[in-house]
């Protein structure tokens, strides 16, 4: 009997452990397709930045703010142009339930940024991006310099 | 010239009479003529004889002129203003010709007139050119009667006297270019430098061919006043970098209109036309992208890399765009696009004599052109252009910066938004000012601090156990370290971290086994971690995500290793936070990011970090109460003495939440006179992050 309910008790670890090794590897393959396209946006085709985000998204830009993609793409439309070299990238997906009933997964990079030709900075970003039907977008996106930028 | 016809339609009639001032602005004959006397001239009978006189080595001219029977137009004097006083002042040998002239003029005028009401009637985009050019066959041919003498005049024996000058002053006769000392490549340099010399009256050459190795001809209408240039540089013309120069022969009234009834400015004018019907209506866009080879265009040449054959190209435009052709200022007209797409024109320049469009232009596209010099464009300064495209010209090769590029044609293009299709920045546009943290919900504050300060003193205490309880049941945790070059810090690191950068692996299977779960090999696995330290002061804290389960926080900032003598690096950390029963929170994600100290960070004073000792970690003093237990002895303390919640709940930390010792030293302190008024007032002081 209670052979059984051990056995029972390894399988059960067995699936969670199968079920978090899934999710890890989607929220690898995403979060690399995902920054690809961010930054690739960011730099080249800023006009197309709100279509990476929800409705209600907030982003927070060096402790800025800023809410609605109306506004997201507002901001980064008056943002001096810019570079990103991404050099880490990191994702986890969200399992809890309070958060997620849906699939999400927090996406953390580092890397070096280049406004106006100027000297390159590190800069860390943080995302949490949901699937929304098949496309995922950025339900809040928190970006920050180590230090502050000249303008 | 607005008199009544009877063949024409009322509209056309009117537009004709319009438009046709101003297409005599460009190439104008004398007004002065009946159009409805008929013509009465002899049929050229040995005309052909003296072309094989004339050109023995045989002229494939009639092969040609077959290719051109379908652009079998009505013929224009093709002289530009100001040529008609020259002609004037000269004796015209044959009036007939004048009144020939009228009448096919006439004619060509009711063809434009209706290629005019069918462009705007029509909304369709497309003119078919097919019936464009049917159109233009459907009138009358005028019969030549006119015999004519073609004098040659040769660089070998230069004679320019009263029959040349009276031969090369004929109207409606073509005369014939013969090049010689010319090879098959040499084409586009030598007309054009016969255009350049041509200048400021116009020369379209048709029927450019190769006669042999060394020889190429061609036909033109032109007036005494262009062969009188050519004669002044003694027949011969310098081709640019190279030293050979052409000679050339002209044989002046070498064929008459008639026998070759081609007209270089109707197909020009076809040509646009069909530049703009290739369009939507709705774009608004001229494109005459690689003008010159187009095919509708066959052997009249029209290299728009000539400043004068582009302004005449231009003009063209704007009397078929107009948009109102009853309007009596069409020469004010403008032309009303809002693209003009110029590429692949080898234009070295680009200079407009006026302001040809409106003010909805504001695209332009240059690519693959000569340009050598943005400010070769400043003519186009006037307009609010937006999108410009300089791919692909010389000038790109001038700036090593891709800044000083944007910088200097900015400078021209003030209103410019995109450059060869890249949204460029805004020189005044300005950083946002950074701002140390961002928390929009003030009720969150004191929580996000509290948990904040709770967090990093039991992670920053010699031994990490006291985060126990701190992560939830299914808390994932992973980690990535930046460049860190430095070899004690790396010794460091390797003694706990796995660098978890996606960018490394090829594989997805091994970021999972290194992706923790669950509180133990969490814990355990930053035990391993030597101590560390920061303080609060220093870090920068974002609220990312809030809802009433759950709040994300990112948190960056300096640290230092106790012990280690490194000097301090920076973190940044991810920490999803999710309610729990009675109050409780648990960290459910924690995204750790190690990386270098930013060099700016030198300026500030980390001397709190660097000499760090042990003695420096705030004591950690696990209380045993839970965030509902506190509450109970929160509003046990204010019930007993009075105080705000904000104050009892000071009394109460000081005391280490021992509701006795609380309450003593309130009392000993309200005896002595030592507690504040703000004790007692009922609002929030705490409502700041420090």
């Amino acid at each position: 009997m209670i052979d059984a309910w051990l056995k029972i008790k390894k399988d059960y670890s067995y699936t969670m452990d199968e079920d978090l090794r899934a999710k890890s590897d989607q929220a690898c393959r995403t979060a690399e397709e995902f920054t690809k396209l961010y930054y690739e946006s960011l730099d080249k085709r800023r006009y197309l930045m709100s279509r990476l985000y929800m409705d209600t998204a907030i982003l927070v830009w060096n402790g800025n703010g800023i809410e609605g993609k109306d506004k997201i793409q507002h901001f980064w439309t008056e943002l001096p142009a810019s570079d990103h070299t991404v050099i880490t990238l990191d994702a986890q997906p969200v399992t809890v339930p309070a958060v997620a009933n849906q699939l999400t997964f927090l996406v953390k990079i580092s890397g070096q940024v280049r406004y106006h030709e100027k000297s390159a900075k590190t800069f860390n970003q943080n995302f949490l991006i949901t699937a929304l039907g098949d496309k995922w977008k950025i339900v809040s996106d928190c970006f920050r310099t180590q230090e502050a930028l000249e303008s | 010239m607005g008199r009544k016809r009877n063949r024409s339609k009322n509209k056309a009639k009117l537009l004709l009479s319009q438009s046709n001032d101003s297409i005599g602005n460009i190439p104008s004959t004398s007004k002065d003529t009946s159009p409805n006397q008929e013509p009465n001239l002899k049929p050229i009978l040995e005309s052909d004889v003296n072309v094989t006189q004339t050109n023995p080595s045989g002229s494939p001219l009639k092969s040609i002129m077959k290719s051109h029977s379908k652009l079998n137009v009505n013929m224009q004097d093709l002289s530009k203003q100001g040529d008609s006083s020259t002609s004037t002042s000269l004796t015209n040998p044959n009036q007939n010709f004048e009144t020939s002239t009228a009448n096919i003029k006439s004619n060509l005028i009711n063809n434009f007139s209706k290629f005019l009401s069918q462009l705007q009637s029509e909304n369709s985009s497309k003119v078919d050119s097919k019936e464009d050019l049917e159109m233009i066959q459907h009138h009358e041919q005028p019969v030549t009667k006119k015999f004519l003498k073609p004098v040659r005049i040769s660089h070998r024996e230069l004679n320019f006297t009263a029959p040349e000058m009276e031969a090369a002053n004929l109207i409606n006769v073509w005369h014939k270019f013969v090049l010689y000392n010319v090879e098959k490549e040499d084409k586009v340099a030598v007309l054009n430098a016969l255009l350049e010399i041509a200048q400021p009256y116009f020369l379209i050459p048709v029927m450019y061919t190769m006669e042999g190795d060394n020889k190429a001809t061609f036909l033109t209408f032109c007036r005494y006043n262009i062969i009188q240039r050519y004669v002044n540089r003694k027949l011969e013309v310098k081709i640019p970098n190279k030293t050979k120069k052409v000679k050339i022969d002209i044989i002046l009234s070498f064929l008459s209109f008639q026998d070759m009834p081609l007209d270089p400015q109707t197909i020009i004018t076809n040509c646009i036309i069909a530049r703009f019907s290739k369009e939507p209506i709705n774009k608004k866009s001229l494109n005459l992208k690689n003008f010159s080879n187009d095919k509708i265009l066959g052997s009249v040449y029209c290299p728009l890399e000539i400043p004068f054959v582009l302004d005449y190209v231009f003009r063209l435009s704007k009397i078929l765009s107009s948009p109102h052709p009853m309007a009596p200022n069409i020469r004010e007209g403008k032309v009303p696009i809002r693209d003009l797409i110029l590429s692949d024109n080898n234009l070295e320049t680009l200079v407009l004599s006026e302001k040809v469009f409106g003010g909805n232009f504001t695209r332009l596209d240059l690519r693959n052109n000569k340009l050598g010099n943005v400010n070769s464009l400043r003519s186009f300064s006037e307009y609010k252009i937006t999108e410009l495209w300089l791919d692909g010209n010389p000038l790109c090769n001038n700036y090593t910066k891709i800044r000083d590029y944007i910088g200097t044609v900015k400078q021209i293009f003030p209103f410019l938004q995109k450059l060869d299709d890249h949204v460029i920045d805004n020189e005044l546009k300005l950083m946002p000012t950074f701002q140390k943290h961002f928390i929009h919900n003030n009720m969150k504050i004191s929580l996000v601090q509290q948990f904040l300060e709770h967090f990093f003193t039991c992670y920053d205490q010699n031994d990490r156990i006291s985060l126990n309880g701190l992560y939830d049941s299914e808390a994932i945790f992973s980690m990535t370290i930046g460049p860190i070059t430095d070899i004690s810090k790396q010794l460091i690191l390797k003694t706990f971290a796995t660098n978890r950068n996606l960018k490394k692996f090829a594989d997805y299977a091994k970021c999972s086994e290194i992706l923790l779960k669950g509180p133990e090999k969490i814990i355990a696995m930053l035990r391993q971690e030597p101590a560390t330290f920061r303080k609060m002061k220093h870090l920068d804290v974002d609220l990312v995500y809030n809802t009433e389960k759950c709040f994300a926080v990112c948190v960056q900032g300096p640290f230092s290793y106790l012990r280690s003598y490194v000097s301090p690096l920076w973190f940044n950390r991810t920490l999803l936070v999710v309610a729990k029963e009675d109050n409780e929170f648990c960290i459910a994600n924690d995204h750790y990011h190690i990386d270098n100290l930013p060099a700016s960070y030198n300026d500030i004073d980390l001397s709190e970090l660097t000499f760090a000792t042990e003695k420096s970690i705030p004591t950690f003093n696990p209380t045993p109460f839970s965030a509902s237990e506190k509450e109970q002895l929160l509003s046990l303390m204010q019930e007993l003495t009075s105080v705000n919640k904000q104050y009892a709940e000071k009394c109460l930390i000081e005391a280490n939440w021992e509701i006795r010792k609380a309450v003593d030293s309130f009392l000993k302190s309200y005896v002595d006179n030592k507690i504040p008024m703000e004790a007692f007032k009922k609002r929030v002081w705490r409502d700041e992050i420090r």
